[in-house]
């Protein structure tokens, strides 16, 4: 286990949703940020330089979407590690980003949770 | 009165010429001595003899010595006036031989006349030939003696001639006629005469005065002689109608066949017996031929007409109908005749028998082909329509003889067309209903040349009505994405293995101002002897393929909704069950939600409607197949219902799960054997779906205390959805878990994910 809190930047636009797994992931001992659209996230990811793990929906209103916002972190934060999520099915590889992961909704948060340990261990 | 004739010579008075030499003839130095000592009767005949205009002379005494009058000179030539005086056998010495014993038969007593004698006598200044009937009368005296003999001639010179001018006629008319005539005299039938008609037929032999066998050998044996023979024996005349004879034509020829008409005559004397036979006839050879050629083809015609399946029937060239064949009585129950002349149109449909005798009319008025289609009754007053053809017949001067016709049922043709016309119709109006066009190509060698359409097959393919485009003309209205699935589709149709049929749906680029539409084309690959055809329809699938991506959209947004919505349950849940102590619990609840959304996901695929057995066990196992091969998995690939996916999904993944924990897949070498199959019966004979889980080579099996989720989901939802039965083994070996439900039941149900919640 890992010495330093990872801290992952959850964004989700339906509230409920982003309660339920930002309150798991904490409780896993993540440090936890959210946002509700892009925008915010991009706003967020702009003034804190210790995110390591973006976990994004896709579906978003707002200009940018979840595939967009992804897009661009690679972009800017090539560092960040990416994993999206989506009521939808899986999006074709193609539009995701290099090393993104994929979640189809509902997902297990253990299993989110799971994944960010390895990812951060990684 | 004279009472002393004796004295007196009044009798020599007239007489002219020879009245004046009777009286200067010195009558005393002869036997007759002077004319006054004359007995009575001679001087009374001499008295008639010179007053008579006709030739007349006396033959008197035994020395029959002649007195003539001037009547009878002519007749002596050059032998008056020497003769008078002079016996008659003196007289006529040269003759004596013939008219000897008619003189001796008139001193005999006996009377002679004889008819027509010709002389030779010199009339105005030219020898002519005259004709005489003569009288020889004997001369009694009054004891009854013959004293002498008196001739009276009369001339018949202008009759004889005149008839002799008519025999002469006779002669060349019989001569000439066209009828052969021979006259045979004679029991051996001896030719005395024959015509130039005769000597034709028998090669101009000459054969009078011949014997007819020995003429004409050649016609022994054929019955001739015998009858010429029974006609002479019984007087019966023979007539022969057309009667072979074999007969030599030229001298030395072989025997030809000839034809006669004849009567054999039996010739009759005056005193009625049979002198001969007259033969008379035509050669009627050639009439004979062309009436058996003729007997021949109209044979041949018949034959040739009664058998055959038409109706056949023959008019004269007025138009007048005079012959049918069985066929006709056959079909029409007339009697014979009753159809003659124009009772045929009584056969014919009322309607039809304008057109119909219009047709008759001016085929016959111009002897031109008839045709005609008309219905005609049949003997049970059922219509059926018949083709009526007929062919003027000309003999060889081009007059026409008469008309063949015949008339074949069309009835099923008609009724074929009508049926094909009908359904042309309908063809064409469907299509036009259903916005379709329809259009062919030719194939060679694998590439679709010779693109031609209707109006609408040529708008839809995104031309322009008329237009003469070349095929890649029409491929380059396609869209580019779609146009490279075009070359495998029509090779596909094309293979030797496939079914011929070039189904695509693809995109025609829109023109300005036009939107882009989606079109349907489906052909049928036809081989034939000319080569490969494609024939097909396509049609404007525009609206469907909006329909069906405004469809995609809401299922997707259906989809989204859903999963949504579980991840929001799932989150009410982690929110609910916080707590270390049921993080079990928790990630469980979690897992079935995600079974239950996978599932979902089969069915949003296929719009609701069906999922595939091995699509359902695949999304259920996706979290336990470690791709070691430990799940294996076998049946035929089945439909199911919406609710029975759902369903199905949800159990497997709780067995899946409990194997994971309990079963087989907890241990390193434990397997799960999943098998279904179709084709069983239940008790009752019906089909049977049987779906088995079991377990393998795992632990053993413990029997759980109380029956959990999965147990009752399998017990009471699985069963229900199926409309089957299901059985849970705790066998120590394994779990076998079974479901039976009747093959009738998969795939049905409503589309309604109302399972949803009973799951839940």
């Amino acid at each position: 286990m890992a010495h330093f809190k990872v801290v992952v930047l959850v964004v989700e636009d339906e509230p409920l949703v982003r309660m339920g797994i930002v309150d798991h992931l904490q409780e896993q001992g993540f440090t936890v940020l959210e946002a509700a659209n892009a925008d915010e996230a991009i706003t967020i990811l702009s003034q804190n330089t210790t995110i390591q793990i973006l976990f994004t929906d896709i579906d978003m209103p707002g200009e940018m979407d979840g595939i967009r916002l992804a897009a661009a972190v690679r972009e800017r934060w090539p560092p960040i590690r990416i994993v999206i999520t989506s009521g939808h099915r899986r999006p074709l590889g193609s539009d995701l980003p290099s090393g993104a992961q994929f979640f189809a909704k509902p997902y297990n948060p253990d299993t989110i949770a799971t994944t960010f340990w390895d990812i951060a261990e990684a | 009165m004279q009472s002393t004739p004796t004295n007196r010579l009044n009798f020599l008075s007239g007489g002219g010429e020879m009245g004046e030499r009777i009286r200067q003839f010195d009558w005393n130095s002869g036997p007759l001595g002077d004319p006054r000592g004359w007995p009575s009767e001679l001087r009374t005949l001499v008295q008639v003899m010179l007053t008579s205009q006709q030739p007349m002379f006396i033959a008197w005494g035994p020395e029959r010595v002649m007195l003539y009058n001037d009547g009878y000179a002519p007749m002596c030539a050059n032998r008056h006036p020497w003769a008078l005086g002079r016996p008659f056998e003196e007289v006529w010495a040269d003759i004596i031989k013939d008219v000897g014993p008619i003189m001796d038969a008139a001193y005999a007593g006996v009377p002679t006349y004889m008819d027509d004698i010709e002389f030779l006598m010199t009339r105005h200044g030219k020898p002519v030939e005259t004709h005489f009937s003569f009288g020889y009368t004997p001369v009694h005296d009054a004891s009854d003696g013959i004293v002498g003999m008196f001739c009276t001639a009369l001339e018949i010179t202008a009759d004889v001639m005149q008839s002799k001018a008519e025999v002469d006629r006779l002669r060349e008319l019989f001569s000439q006629a066209p009828s052969f005539m021979a006259v045979l005299s004679g029991p051996d039938h001896v030719f005395e005469i024959t015509n130039q008609a005769y000597l034709q037929l028998i090669g101009h032999r000459d054969v009078l005065g011949k014997r007819a066998r020995d003429a004409l050998p050649e016609v022994a044996g054929q019955g001739f002689y015998e009858l010429l023979d029974t006609v002479y024996s019984t007087g019966e005349p023979f007539v022969g109608h057309g009667l072979q004879i074999y007969l030599q034509r030229e001298p030395g020829a072989a025997r030809e066949e000839r034809f006669l008409d004849f009567i054999y005559q039996p010739i009759r004397s005056a005193a009625g017996v049979i002198t001969g036979v007259f033969a008379q006839g035509h050669d009627i050879t050639d009439q004979k031929r062309a009436e058996m050629a003729s007997v021949k083809s109209e044979a041949k015609f018949t034959q040739l007409a009664q058998s055959l399946p038409n109706h056949v029937w023959t008019a004269k060239p007025s138009g007048e109908l005079d012959w049918f064949n069985d066929q006709v009585y056959a079909y029409s129950g007339a009697g014979r005749g009753e159809l003659d002349g124009t009772g045929w149109t009584l056969l014919v449909h009322p309607e039809d028998v304008p057109s119909a005798a219009a047709a008759w009319q001016a085929a016959t008025e111009n002897a031109s082909h008839y045709k005609t289609e008309f219905r005609l009754r049949r003997f049970d007053d059922a219509y059926r329509w018949h083709l009526a053809r007929a062919t003027p017949i000309a003999d060889e001067t081009g007059q026409l003889v008469y008309w063949v016709g015949t008339n074949t049922d069309i009835e099923e043709q008609k009724a074929a067309e009508l049926a094909l016309r009908e359904s042309e119709l309908q063809v064409k109006l469907a299509l036009s209903a259903a916005r379709m066009g329809v259009w062919e190509c030719d194939v060679v060698e694998g590439v679709f040349v010779n693109l031609r359409g209707d109006d609408q097959a040529i708008t839809l393919l995104g031309g322009v009505p008329g237009e003469q485009s070349s095929f890649e003309t029409f491929t380059s209205r396609i869209s580019p994405e779609d146009r490279d699935g075009l070359r495998p589709a029509a090779e596909r149709a094309l293979a030797p293995d496939g079914d011929g049929v070039l189904d695509i749906e693809y995109r025609i680029l829109p023109r300005a101002g036009e939107k882009e539409r989606w079109v349907h084309a489906r052909a049928q690959a036809l081989v034939s002897a000319a080569g490969t055809r494609l024939v097909g329809t396509v049609r404007d699938i525009s609206h469907r393929k909006e329909a069906e991506a405004r469809q995609q959209v809401l299922a997707s947004e259906l989809q989204h909704r859903i999963k949504n919505t579980l991840a929001m349950v799932s989150a009410i849940a982690t929110q609910t069950l916080r707590g270390e102590d049921i993080s079990d619990r928790r990630s469980s609840f979690n897992a079935r939600l995600e079974a239950l959304a996978r599932a979902h996901d089969l069915l949003t695929a296929a719009t609701w409607e069906s999922a595939s057995v091995h699509a359902v066990l695949a999304s259920a196992l996706a979290a336990h197949d470690s791709g070691d091969d430990r799940i294996v998995i076998e049946g035929v690939d089945l439909q199911l219902g919406p609710k029975q996916a759902l369903s199905l999904a949800l159990t497997v993944h709780e067995l899946a799960t409990n194997a994971a924990k309990y079963g087989a897949l907890s241990t390193d070498n434990g397997k799960v054997h999943i098998t279904w199959t179709n084709s069983g019966f239940d008790e009752l004979g019906n089909r049977q779906f049987k779906f088995v889980w079991r377990e393998v080579d795992g632990p053993p099996v413990q029997v759980p205390r109380h029956s959990g989720f999965g147990t009752r989901l399998i017990s009471r939802v699985l069963a229900a959805d199926f409309s089957g039965s299901v059985s849970i083994d705790y066998a120590p070996e394994g779990v076998v878990s079974t479901l039976t439900a009747p093959v009738e039941s998969l795939g049905s149900g409503p589309h309604v994910p109302a399972v949803t919640e009973r799951a839940l």
